[in-house]
């Protein structure tokens, strides 16, 4: 009797552990479903995430949440993205996927990020001129535009006389090429003869109105190897660097303006947000190479007032409080007076780009009578603003970084080209009310002139517009401008007609002749290079953001140099 | 929604399960039904109305066709000729109408504006409603079964709805027929071995999905879109990558949805047969997208007389068929003249009398190359949005003097997890045909089994959820089907 019991008991145990060893993975993943429940353990975590490397609020519910609002996907959308930003952990998760590809996998480019020895960092987009656009690896045809462009400029610059200067702030691949990868340095070589071209005739044009700072870069990097230049796991300079950038500025400006003892050390390890592992998804900020503080003091030089925009404060972390400071949009201007030491006379103007932040700002604003920093993506930064400047301004200086150059040459001669000088002329244009559509437009799309912008708006699907344009030289290359306001971070895209094609299989706007670039929220000035030959009419213009209004000031068509 | 969002994995699943076992069995299928119409209303919008109005014309066509079908209590089937002929030919008529109008009347008007742009200048495109192919086709597969007797009609609205709108199936198949799971609709059974059976099967289908066709099909997208730089290498590259992209991304879709099905207690036919592994064209097509093939087979080809009326009339049916299989795709010159590839192929192997019995080693791996061979080159039509762009496309795969750089595009892509991926990818696409990793951990209780399953659970399944999490949305590719 208790020998068969045993025996039923032993094949019974094997039995049942194997049938629940053969339900453990099905379960296992079912219970990998109740994911969302670590929320309880995860918000803080997950707030500081979003607030901090993807500087972001975290998507809404959807607005509207009456009855027929859920027949839409736009609310199942939003729904959607509302659940994505609170999964718990989400950033986590993100950095998991990143170290798993780092480490495990052995991955050495990321999108934008290229990972180079040393712990190094590079920021991947900026190896050519720009840092938008197909690819980032610029052709001789754009640095011709670009060159072409660069003598308004110099008309206007010498209109000026010699107060209008350039600061050209170098890549940190330009400084510190020893740490790229093969990877990055095959990508460099492709563009190097581009840039060469557009950087030699750039300062010839300039002569000593270019304030330069390749070489104090590199003069300052061989001295003291020891003090790096840029973190280098940030795009963008250290402390040190900043202080190299300054004192090149000062003394383009005035030649005993700048005394080394201005310079101080603060004894203490900075804390930074590093751009490039941001953008790599880490949430770490402590950079793997601590970098000493310098800062600038000069005594005998007092602020006398700070103003963000027309608001009056008494100190920086006043107007921080205020959340004002991060505002691209604002003039942040510093009036200084000194009991007895030099300062730059005058107002001046800086147009400035994420080189000289608010803390930059702070120290160089010592050496300046009355200085106002600009951001170049401003959006108070209009043509007439420009104008104004020119008479309003002592000294102008205008800071962009190499990697932005392209677009620098591309767009700026366009707000300074206020008819008085000789610009190209377009071939094709529809600017301010003389807009002639023709052709459909886009469902539920409606058109109206108001106040010299085209609006262009549709409720439910992607707006569009046609356009009816001269047949166009086959042997040409052309590009179009287009400067208009979007709603949202968006794309527009261009279809475009061409005899090269097969047009005979029906396709009238085929992706196949498309090209897309992104738009910004606000005012956007943009340019489509078509190459195809033989470009014939019509063209369309198509948000694909959807619903909202679009208010396209002006389309111009410009023929290319050959 | 999609299978692989957090809001599927991680509410809508989760929520649909325990509400449906907690029902009591009276309300189950109601249970379903609510989840499912909620499911395609989440990702469908307004078109759930026209998914209801699809469900309903075709059980009353349904019902309509059984009256005329069937005499008194009689159970034995009469036929009334003309006017079961009638409601037979108004179930198609809607049924096509309704995909025509969706599906291809942007793709008419185009064809009619090249030649006379005037006539519909102001044709405003019609949006498409997402798996309305896959949907319709079930639903006209009931009538027309109704109508020969394979099936019993069913009488509630409900159940009927059920079996179309049922969320797993609904909008990328498999295209499950009636007769399939009419059974399973009135009865079915359920266990922790099944709700673990099919949250694996899930869990594997996921991992090809998020894992592995995701990973590779950057590298597709680089060489495949339009106006992307291409060069002999990056073309074969492109095209490997499409190739590994396009099958775990199908064939993992209905992995899930077979495994979704069977958590809760259905069972759907097989949809994948590892098709790379065929020996010729016709072989590739019982493996490939099965019940579509089959679809085809039984209401399009065997109506048109199949084979049995001589190999001219065969050669023309088997042309209509494949010519119906490219159009069902996609409105796009590329779908049919894909359909018209495959078409001929098929004909060209029936005409040349090719049997694949008795094969050597040496002849079955030869076979299956050029069988590969002309499926990737099929691919390449599928794939390109224009013919010009297919054109372009053959021309670097041939040229191979052509400069051979890859645009910056294509060179990220092709980071280390696309190169694992497509290699994993196309080692396990390229197995043995006999091997079928998905069947085999459905029915296998080995320890090799149990280990994979482990793996599946313990690594590849907490990976997928970990790019699921991190990573941007990715639609199905047989959404736009």
């Amino acid at each position: 009797m208790t020998t068969s019991r045993r025996k039923s008991s032993s094949v019974l145990l094997p039995k049942i552990s194997a049938k629940a060893i053969a339900l453990a993975p099905g379960l296992l993943c079912l219970c990998l479903l109740s994911y969302p429940l670590l929320k309880v353990v995860s918000s803080s975590f997950d707030a500081n995430y979003l607030e901090v490397v993807e500087k972001r609020e975290p998507k809404r519910f959807p607005k509207r949440t009456y009855f027929s609002a859920w027949l839409r996907k736009r609310n199942y959308r939003q729904l959607s993205e509302f659940i994505d930003d609170r999964l718990p952990f989400r950033g986590l998760a993100i950095q998991t996927k990143q170290v798993l590809a780092e480490n495990i996998l052995g991955e050495s480019r990321f999108t934008a990020v290229d990972m180079g020895k040393n712990g190094w960092l590079y920021y991947r987009l900026s190896y050519g001129l720009e840092e938008t656009g197909d690819g980032n690896l610029i052709d001789g045809e754009r640095v011709e535009y670009a060159l072409n462009n660069l003598q308004y400029f110099l008309q206007w610059q010498t209109a000026q006389r010699r107060k209008v200067r350039v600061m050209a702030v170098p890549n940190k691949h330009t400084i510190y090429p020893e740490y790229l990868s093969k990877q990055a340095r095959d990508d460099l070589e492709k563009s190097q003869p581009g840039r060469e071209t557009l950087y030699e005739k750039f300062g010839e044009s300039q002569d000593k109105r270019l304030i330069d700072l390749w070489d104090a870069h590199e003069s300052a990097k061989k001295k003291s190897p020891e003090k790096l230049l840029y973190f280098p796991e940030d795009t963008h300079h250290s402390s040190w660097g900043s202080i190299v950038l300054m004192r090149s500025l000062v003394q383009s400006l005035s030649s005993d303006l700048w005394n080394p003892k201005d310079i101080k050390v603060h004894g203490g390890y900075g804390n930074w947000g590093l751009d490039l592992k941001h953008i790599l998804g880490y949430a770490a900020f402590e950079s793997e190479q601590e970098l000493p503080l310098f800062y600038l003091e000069r005594s005998g030089v007092e602020t006398e007032r700070i103003l963000v925009g027309d608001r009056e404060f008494s100190s920086l972390a006043e107007a921080a409080d205020k959340g004002l400071l991060g505002d691209r949009d604002s003039i942040l201007s510093f009036l200084q007076n000194s009991d007895g030491v030099p300062l730059i006379p005058g107002r001046t103007l800086v147009i400035r780009d994420s080189f000289l932040e608010v803390s930059q700002q702070k120290s160089l604003s010592q050496y300046f009578q009355s200085v106002d920093y600009i951001h170049a993506q401003s959006k108070s930064l209009s043509q007439e603003f420009i104008h104004q400047s020119a008479k309003n301004y002592d000294t102008i200086i205008i800071a962009v970084v190499e990697r932005n150059f392209l677009s620098f040459l591309e767009t700026l001669p366009r707000y300074l080209n206020d008819g008085n000088i000789q610009g190209e002329k377009p071939i094709f244009q529809q600017i301010n009310g003389n807009f002639e559509l023709i052709g459909k437009l886009g469902e539920k799309t409606k058109t109206k002139i108001d106040n010299g912008f085209l609006e262009v708006t549709s409720r439910k699907a992607k707006p569009f517009i046609t356009l009816k344009i001269p047949q166009l030289n086959a042997e040409k290359s052309y590009k179009l401008n287009l400067s208009v306001e979007s709603p949202r971070l968006d794309r527009v895209d261009l279809y475009y007609q061409s005899d090269y094609q097969l047009e005979l299989l029906g396709e009238k706007f085929s992706p196949a002749r498309r090209i897309s670039l992104g738009l910004k929220p606000g005012e956007n000035n943009i340019s489509f290079f078509l190459q195809s030959a033989g470009l014939r009419s019509p063209w369309k213009l198509q948000f694909e953001g959807g619903e909202g209004t679009y208010k396209i000031e002006s389309i111009e068509i410009f023929e290319l140099p050959d | 929604m999609v299978f692989s969002s957090a809001s599927f994995l991680f509410y809508f699943l989760p929520l649909v399960l325990v509400a449906y076992f907690v029902s009591p069995k009276s309300v189950k299928n109601a249970t379903l039904l609510i989840a499912s119409l909620f499911f395609y209303l989440w990702g469908g919008g307004r078109f759930t109305g026209m998914l209801l109005i699809s469900i309903t014309v075709n059980w009353l066509m349904g019902l309509w066709v059984d009256r005329c079908g069937f005499q008194g209590k009689d159970t034995k089937l009469r036929h009334r000729g003309s006017l079961k002929k009638v409601a037979l030919v108004s179930a198609w008529v809607f049924n096509i109408g309704v995909l025509g109008y969706y599906k291809y009347a942007n793709f008419l008007t185009e064809q009619v504006n090249a030649i006379s742009p005037s006539i519909f200048s102001d044709w405003d495109e019609i949006i498409l409603p997402i798996g309305i192919s896959f949907f319709t086709f079930q639903a006209l597969s009931y009538v027309i079964d109704v109508a020969q007797g394979i099936t019993p009609v069913q009488k509630r609205w409900d159940k009927f709805a059920l079996y179309v709108a049922f969320f797993p199936q609904l909008i990328a198949g498999p295209i499950v027929r009636y007769r399939d799971i009419a059974n399973q609709i009135e009865r079915r059974s359920h266990s922790w071995a099944k709700v673990s059976q099919g949250m694996t099967r899930f869990a594997y289908g996921l991992v090809k999905k998020v894992v592995i066709a995701d990973s590779v099909a950057r590298v597709a997208e680089a060489t495949f879109d339009p106006g992307a730089p291409l060069s002999f290498s990056a073309a074969w590259l492109g095209l490997a990558a499409y190739m590994v992209q396009l099958y775990f991304d199908f064939s993992g879709y209905s992995d899930m949805a077979i495994g979704l099905g069977r958590l809760f207690g259905f069972r759907f036919p097989e949809n994948f047969c590892r098709p790379y592994s065929a020996i010729s064209i016709s072989d590739f097509w019982r493996r490939w997208h099965m019940t579509l093939s089959q679809w085809i087979r039984d209401y399009i080809y065997i109506p048109l007389g199949g084979s049995r009326q001589g190999n001219g009339a065969t050669y023309r049916n088997l042309a209509i068929a494949f010519l119906f299989t490219g159009i069902w795709h996609g409105a796009n010159w590329t779908f049919i003249l894909w359909g018209i590839y495959h078409g001929g192929w098929i004909i060209v192997e029936r005409w040349s009398g090719w049997k694949r019995r008795n094969l050597s080693l040496t002849q079955t791996v030869f076979c299956r190359a050029i069988t590969l061979l002309i499926v990737m080159m099929g691919w390449v039509i599928f794939r390109s949005e224009t013919v010009g762009d297919a054109v372009n496309y053959y021309q670097h795969l041939i040229n191979s003097g052509a400069n051979n750089a890859w645009s910056m595009d294509l060179q990220d892509a092709w980071n280390r997890q696309a190169q694992l991926c497509l290699m994993i990818g196309g080692v396990i696409a390229l197995l043995p045909g006999e091997i079928n990793l998905g069947r085999y951990l459905d029915w296998s209780t080995s320890s090799f089994a149990t280990g994979v399953k482990f793996a599946i659970a313990g690594v590849g399944f907490p990976l997928a959820l970990l790019l699921t999490i991190s990573n941007e949305f990715s639609a199905f590719l047989y959404f736009q089907f």
